[in-house]
């Protein structure tokens, strides 16, 4: 898969650090990710994997480094950062749906608010969105009523609604039954399909192996190796990684 | 004078009633306003993001607001109000503003509680799921997190009106003025009717008593319409 994946860079990150007090998380992060690369992050709990996810959008404010997106250290406090969170799509653990709206005022929410789309272009959008996902009859139905795995699909089409130039997922998969994996798997193995480029904390192995052109092993606030999954899962060379390899495999 | 007829006595007074009924509820409902627009006030300082020292300068203030008055008992605070800050009313004709400000800034401070933790209850990841989308911090807080946290605060803001409608009755303590004459809230009525109809008493605060229920109970009957109203939004 790796013949689809350009040398134009979308995220660029350098010496990326976050720490909570004095206890640092993350200490030094370096990572190019170029355009239709998906980038699988695996690790122990409490490696700072998700908290490096939640740094790239700025969930988390960073404490040192840089962040380089569409030309711009979107670290700088000076920069519009809603502005970059809309080409930053972002799907969480825990989904977040917006429970007090139906699926369609969720979709239609940021774009229609942020006016990049007309009310009627984003509904547009959004039904085709449904329809894709095979959900356009839940339009109308509120967040409650849906089973996780639809939540999951829903809150990805969420943010394809913002035609995003990268797409973060924290875990996506974490939070759901196992019957209801398969299906949130197989939308983001599509997505990669079409070339979106994917940054995707995972405990599925079987997706980094199958989909990631890249995985990463994140231990202790650094990465301690990364490469294409074959030689990864194969081959791997760092000792914290064989023994977790071992874990979970 | 049996219980029946000191009913009938009282019920000659009902002009007298109603005016009083009136007097408390306008003491009550502007109380509420006011303590409704102060807690929304001081529940936004609150949860609004600690960036910059003007907002951190408001929060101790807010927090100094809500121990004092919380930590206070109303009538303290009516009568300090009363003899001390708004004194220049004491003997104004119209002195019916000092118990509305004193129950609007005792309301305030629980109705301050009430919002912050309403909106507090809302899970973090709907304003993060809000951010990630690029919305900014307010159009989340208005169209993903306020509407969410109304479900919840809703039961516990008619428990504080609930409680004020009632605890208005202290101001029965002080003479209101309005318009140079001396008027009587709900409970200060009682009073009144005990002086000219001495015989009446039991069947006075028995009277008032049922009026103050029947008040709440049409609160109560209004906060389900509401409740229910929300409930509708969930499937």
């Amino acid at each position: 898969m790796n013949d689809k994946t350009s040398q134009e860079l979308v995220l660029q990150v350098n010496g990326l650090k976050k720490a909570w007090g004095k206890h640092e998380v993350l200490r030094g992060i370096d990572i190019d990710i170029h355009k239709g690369e998906v980038v699988a992050i695996i690790g122990p709990s409490g490696c700072g994997k998700s908290t490096f996810l939640r740094c790239l959008n700025r969930l988390e404010e960073p404490t040192g480094g840089e962040i380089i997106f569409n030309g711009e250290n979107i670290i700088n406090k000076k920069v519009n950062i809603n502005k970059h969170r809309q080409k930053i799509g972002m799907v969480f653990q825990q989904f977040n749906l917006f429970n007090n709206l139906t699926v369609m005022k969720n979709l239609l929410l940021a774009p229609v608010q942020l006016k990049l789309k007309t009310k009627e272009e984003a509904k547009a959008k959004a039904l085709e969105l449904l329809k894709r996902i095979g959900l356009e009859e839940k339009a109308d139905a509120y967040p409650s009523t849906l089973s996780g795995g639809q939540k999951q699909r829903i809150a990805i089409i969420r943010a394809l609604m913002m035609e995003p130039d990268v797409m973060l997922f924290d875990e996506p998969t974490s939070a759901l039954d196992p019957e209801m994996v398969g299906e949130v798997l197989d939308l983001m193995k599509d997505l990669a399909k079409e070339n979106m480029t994917m940054v995707v904390v995972t405990h599925e192995m079987g997706f980094a192996k199958e989909v990631a052109n890249r995985v990463v092993f994140i231990d202790d606030g650094v990465i301690k190796e990364q490469s294409a999954p074959k030689e990864f899962f194969g081959n791997p060379k760092d000792e914290r990684l064989k023994e977790f390899l071992s874990k979970v495999l | 004078m049996p219980f029946g007829e000191q009913l009938k006595l009282v019920f000659e007074y009902k002009e007298l009633l109603f005016a009083s009924l009136g007097y408390s509820m306008i003491i009550a409902f502007t109380a509420v306003i006011i303590g409704f627009v102060i807690g929304v006030i001081c529940a936004g300082v609150k949860i609004a993001p600690k960036g910059n020292i003007i907002v951190k300068i408001f929060d101790k203030i807010v927090d100094l607001y809500i121990t004092v008055i919380r930590g206070t008992p109303m009538l303290v605070q009516l009568f300090l109000m009363y003899s001390i800050v708004l004194v220049s009313f004491k003997y104004s004709d119209n002195n019916l503003i000092v118990p509305i400000i004193s129950f609007g800034i005792n309301s305030g401070a629980y109705m301050a509680e009430i919002i912050r933790s309403g909106i507090g209850s809302v899970d973090n990841g709907q304003m993060e799921a809000g951010r990630s989308l690029g919305l900014g911090w307010f159009t989340t807080m208005w169209k993903v997190v306020i509407p969410q946290a109304i479900k919840v605060v809703v039961p516990t803001i008619f428990n504080e009106i609930i409680i004020l409608v009632k605890e208005t009755s202290v101001v029965s303590l002080i003479a209101l003025q309005v318009d140079g004459e001396q008027v009587y809230d709900l409970f200060g009525i009682v009073e009144k009717i005990q002086m000219l109809e001495p015989a009446c008493y039991n069947a006075t605060l028995v009277v008032i008593a049922v009026i103050y229920l029947v008040i709440i109970i049409l609160l109560t009957v209004i906060q389900k319409l509401i409740e229910r109203r929300f409930k509708k939004n969930e499937r």
